[in-house]
């Protein structure tokens, strides 16, 4: 009789043994196998993962003026869940003026019930400030505001192509995030790296007014807004650069105008212009021709500004010396079927005077002198046909064609810039390798890049890409150019009172798309640099098709004056030092100076 | 008396005591706990306003730093010189006062030029 309690007693111990092992097994599984599973799943519940979003970071001038920066701006959002019962209409009403949107149209949206709908974007931060007081005020809840910010570019169309501006990426749309705005075009594109900056995020609970309960806050990661990108441009000489082209527009109305200055020593760009230009801040006004970089992305036949190239070849292979005498043939030379003219009938120049003259068949002797390679390898090692890395988007090489695709003539055609096609910065990158003494520098647009509080987080140095020329010769070549700039020479009008400029004009016609030449549709041209002694900087000015006269449409009657009204007030800028003229080295422009012939 | 004596509850007061003051420690801690709750999101709340204050303070500065710049960009000064709401004062020669380059610290060996001057018998 005693067994049968105790059998029963252990079935009952065992059933409920068995219980809570299982009970015990369970909690362990869900408490510790499954705990990230179920935690994410009530923060899901209750908390929302919240962004913060990152500045993006401002572009400035070499001396910390600022090019394109932010300007905050509110997003105004609804939350229809949390808007209070019976408050809708008085929330609606004081809503409906900031908004643009009609009491009853906001009635419809709050009705919905959804918990994200965008109200108005783009709202000014002192509206967004007096409508939290007022809905504070007013105990209305259910509206938030989401940071969001204006790019904006104080100066308008100053340096608009070297800037660039923002847009929405191509891919925009196909993937699942929210697309950003980024860098389409210049700097603002090829610094998107550096400028963008990154989110930053954190998880958070919310009580049931929508009130974020702080002390509930998880996986808190700061936002790290977008460095600084400081330029090599200086505004005060982009300005003078502005102005001239303004002024240039006006008088000759060109299709294209394009102005470079550069300091040669470091290959640094200290101003960039072109025309026609874009004003970034409204971008749906312009057109697609306003925003090329022409100084980048045209190609252009350089004309007789190549000539430098020729002549530094020869002086540099000791093919000839700066004293060796070229015969001209008195303006006519017949090669390969064809013939080559001088603006002027020479016979014997110099090879100094075949600069100065811008003689046409002394720098095809000269080029004949040197052979095809040895012509074709200086060309290349100026650094033409290859990019010149500077950091903008699109450039281009040019067209420089290696010697077995020569024809018969080219050897006389190429040293005065024809069959070749150069990019505007290429041209003033070549000038700078004469006024450093030899060598090619990579143009520099880009300083440095700092973080918010100034800390250099990047520099970028000057680059040697490589010695062209040697320091002689460049002297050599510079003391030709100096010659250019004065009365014997095609540029006087180059010439700024109280300091040796160095240059060569350029007067090329404009390549027909459809092939061979456009009559009556030049591109002129000047490039120089001063003081000659201590270059400080490198000038290009290039008018595409400028509106002047016949007689009249040349580098050095057109760009020649600009480069001087640049350089002069470039001087200033410099605080270059005049130096007393001697006197038989004055020059008195009159009116009566007859025009230069072609160059 | 035995009876009676036999029938008397006895107080435990050690006991008692253990408890009260039992009582108290977990009723303290139980206060602290909730004190420190309330503390916590008080705080939380105070943290957030001053968020709220510094990202309101910050945009205000962005913005107007924004405007100040738009304001003294090269453009808008040129069109306020040509309206003639500012205007530029040419600086006479004699007025401008140029400054000597400050004289650079040597260290070490470094020779340095000095004047004799005075120095000769």
């Amino acid at each position: 009789m005693k067994s049968v309690p105790k059998v029963r007693i252990w079935i009952a111990s065992s059933f409920f043994l068995i219980c809570f092992f299982f009970a015990s097994w369970r909690l362990v599984h869900l408490q510790i196998t499954k705990h990230e599973h179920f935690a994410g799943l009530a923060a899901n519940m209750h908390g929302s993962p919240q962004t913060l979003p990152a500045r993006r970071g401002a572009i400035l001038d070499v001396r910390g003026e600022p090019l394109a920066m932010n300007e905050p701006l509110k997003n105004i959002i609804a939350d229809a869940s949390l808007i209070k019962a019976g408050s809708e209409v008085r929330l609606a009403a004081m809503l409906s003026p900031v908004v643009g949107l009609s009491v009853q149209q906001l009635l419809e949206k709050f009705a919905t019930g959804k918990k994200y709908i965008p109200l108005c974007k783009k709202v000014d931060e002192a509206t967004a400030c007096e409508l939290q007081v007022a809905l504070a005020s007013g105990t209305l809840r259910g509206i938030t505001f989401e940071q969001d910010a204006r790019r904006i570019y104080p100066n308008g169309n100053m340096l608009c192509h070297v800037l660039g501006f923002l847009g929405m990426p191509e891919a925009a749309g196909k993937s699942d995030t929210p697309p950003h705005v980024q860098g389409v075009q210049g700097i603002e594109k090829t610094m998107e790296d550096y400028l963008r900056g990154y989110d930053g995020f954190f998880f958070t609970e919310r009580d049931r007014k929508g009130q974020e309960i702080v002390a509930y806050r998880q996986m808190e990661k700061p936002a790290r807004d977008g460095y600084n990108v400081r330029l090599t441009v200086d505004m005060a000489l982009q300005s003078i650069v502005e102005s001239e082209l303004d002024a240039a527009v006006k008088q000759y109305n060109p299709t294209a105008a394009i102005i470079i200055l550069m300091d040669p020593k470091t290959g640094s760009i200290l101003a960039m212009g072109n025309r026609p230009s874009f004003d970034p801040n409204a971008l749906l006004e312009a057109k697609d021709e306003q925003m090329k970089n022409r100084a980048i992305i045209d190609m252009v036949e350089p004309g007789s500004t190549f000539k430098i190239v020729t002549a530094a070849a020869a002086l540099n292979e000791k093919t000839a010396t700066l004293d060796s005498t070229v015969f001209c043939n008195n303006g006519s030379f017949a090669y390969g079927g064809r013939t080559l003219r001088d603006h002027h009938g020479f016979g014997n120049l110099t090879v100094e005077d075949v600069l100065a003259k811008s003689s046409n068949i002394g720098s095809a002797k000269l080029a004949m002198g040197l052979g095809d390679l040895r012509l074709y390898e200086y060309v290349r090692r100026f650094g033409f046909g290859e990019r010149t890395g500077v950091f903008l988007p699109g450039e281009i090489n040019g067209t420089v064609h290696p010697p077995h695709k020569w024809s018969k003539i080219s050897i006389t055609r190429i040293p005065m810039g024809h069959e070749v096609a150069v990019t505007p910065l290429q041209i003033a990158t070549a000038m700078c390798v004469i006024a450093n003494g030899g060598k090619l520098m990579m143009p520099r647009i880009i300083d440095s890049v700092t973080d918010a509080e100034g800390n250099v987080v990047q520099q970028f140095d000057p680059i040697e890409i490589r010695r062209v020329i040697e320091p002689e010769t460049a002297a050599q070549i510079a003391q030709a150019l100096k010659k250019v700039v004065s009365k014997q020479g095609t540029a006087i009008l180059a010439k700024v009172p109280g300091f040796d400029v160095a240059g060569k004009t350029g007067t090329a016609q404009k390549v027909d798309p459809k092939g061979g030449y456009t009559p009556g549709k030049y591109v002129v041209s000047f490039l120089g640099y001063m003081p000659v002694e201590n270059p400080r900087f490198v000038g290009l000015v290039m008018l595409d098709d400028a509106k002047a006269s016949s007689g009249l449409n040349y580098g050095g009657l057109i760009a020649a004056p600009i480069f001087r009204q640049i350089a002069e007030k470039a001087a200033r800028h410099f605080n270059l030092e005049p130096q007393p003229e001697e006197p038989d080295s004055k020059t008195i422009l009159t009116k009566s100076d007859p025009p230069k012939k072609r160059r | 008396m035995s009876n009676r004596r036999r029938h008397t509850n006895s107080v435990p007061a050690s006991k008692l005591v253990i408890l009260f003051f039992a009582a108290i420690v977990i009723g303290s801690v139980a206060l602290s706990y909730v004190y420190y709750k309330h503390q916590t999101f008080r705080t939380g709340g105070e943290i957030k306003q001053l968020e709220r204050e510094i990202a309101a303070l910050k945009n205000q500065s962005e913005v107007m730093y924004s405007r100040i710049t738009s304001m003294t960009s090269h453009p808008e000064l040129e069109r306020k010189r040509r309206d003639g709401i500012i205007q530029l004062e040419e600086l006479a020669m004699v007025n401008i006062v140029k400054l000597n380059n400050a004289t650079p610290v040597l260290e070490g060996d470094d020779i340095r030029v000095v004047s004799n001057l005075g120095m000769n018998p």
